[in-house]
């Protein structure tokens, strides 16, 4: 009789009712694991817009003739997902970041930025790119940053 | 005889009486069980909204608001949800189901301000309710502000969210 293999009603009935809480379990899970992800993007978004943020600080309090290297981030990475695009805005008093419809702004305190050839007021920043940040003088004897894209 | 499985006497009156019972009680469990579903996505919306009232990240539309008319916000600050309640308010006529209104309590030291709290309020309702709406799939059955959220037998909307500090 053995070889015939047999289950208990014990056994389908303990797996029926683990099988129905596993199912809630699994829907509550599944939420959070997607507000956890949510987060993790929001929080990577910030990081980025202050590190530029930090840097730009960091460049003018130093001086005249500071120099630092900002290398973006490839994208707003979140562990085990493909990385979304960004692209942050500096501009006089602020610095902002664009992720797929979702925007955040860190604060500077108001001066002159200076970017590109032309040396635009509002310096576009991409992905994968990097930037030099100086602080030099301009025509007037005022300080000014100045950012330049390097690769 | 034991070749032909046998089960005891009381094991089979044990069994045919807690048949019998979750029959009985099976809907009142599956109701239970339901709000428990949509409580749980509430509080896992109200968090993501928390989240990101925090970091301070708005969509577009939202974000230029902000910028003209409530610059304080737009700084990273500490959101946090303390409590949820909610309260049924018996069944609803008009979309027949049961009325559910939750009570979302948060706290948030660094914006005083009273406008600015309903704002960083309203984001934390929309994340819940809209939580509440995905976790169903009743996206369909509601409007663009997911409000109010649907589930198969409760109909849930939001009360102003209670700041404790």
């Amino acid at each position: 009789m053995d070889v015939k293999g047999y289950i208990s009603v014990d056994f389908l009935l303990s797996t029926f009712i683990f099988m129905i809480v596993l199912v809630s379990v699994i829907t509550i899970v599944e939420g959070r694991f997607e507000m956890v992800l949510t987060a993790e993007e929001a929080a990577e978004e910030r990081m980025i817009v202050e590190m530029v943020a930090g840097i730009i600080e960091s460049t003018y309090a130093a001086g005249e003739g500071h120099q630092m290297i900002i290398n973006m981030p490839e994208s707003v990475k979140v562990s085990g997902v493909k990385g979304l695009d960004y692209v942050v805005k500096v501009r006089t008093s602020e610095i902002l970041i664009q992720v797929e419809g979702r925007n955040g702004k860190a604060f500077i305190y108001p001066r002159k930025i200076a970017g590109g050839k032309m040396g635009e007021s509002e310096v576009i920043m991409f992905p994968k790119r990097t930037y030099i940040v100086t602080n030099i003088k301009d025509n007037n004897g005022y300080s000014l940053i100045s950012i330049k894209q390097v690769s | 005889m034991d070749l032909e499985g046998q089960l005891v006497i009381e094991y089979l009156l044990v069994f045919g009486f807690s048949i019998i019972v979750l029959v009985l009680i099976s809907q009142a469990l599956i109701n239970e069980n339901e709000l428990n579903q949509a409580i749980a996505a509430a509080r896992i919306g109200s968090l993501e909204g928390a989240v990101l009232d925090g970091l301070a990240l708005y969509p577009d539309e939202s974000f230029a608001q902000y910028n003209k008319g409530n610059p304080i916000i737009l700084n990273p600050s500490s959101v946090k949800i303390t409590r949820i309640d909610y309260d049924n308010q018996g069944f609803h006529e008009k979309y027949r189901k049961i009325k559910i209104q939750l009570h979302i309590h948060a706290s948030a030291i660094p914006i005083p301000d009273e406008n600015d709290r309903n704002i960083l309020g309203e984001r934390i309702n929309f994340y819940a309710r809209k939580k509440i709406s995905l976790s169903f799939r009743t996206e369909n059955l509601t409007n663009t502000l997911y409000n109010p959220a649907f589930s198969q037998n409760y109909v849930f909307t939001t009360s102003d969210v209670e700041w404790d500090i």
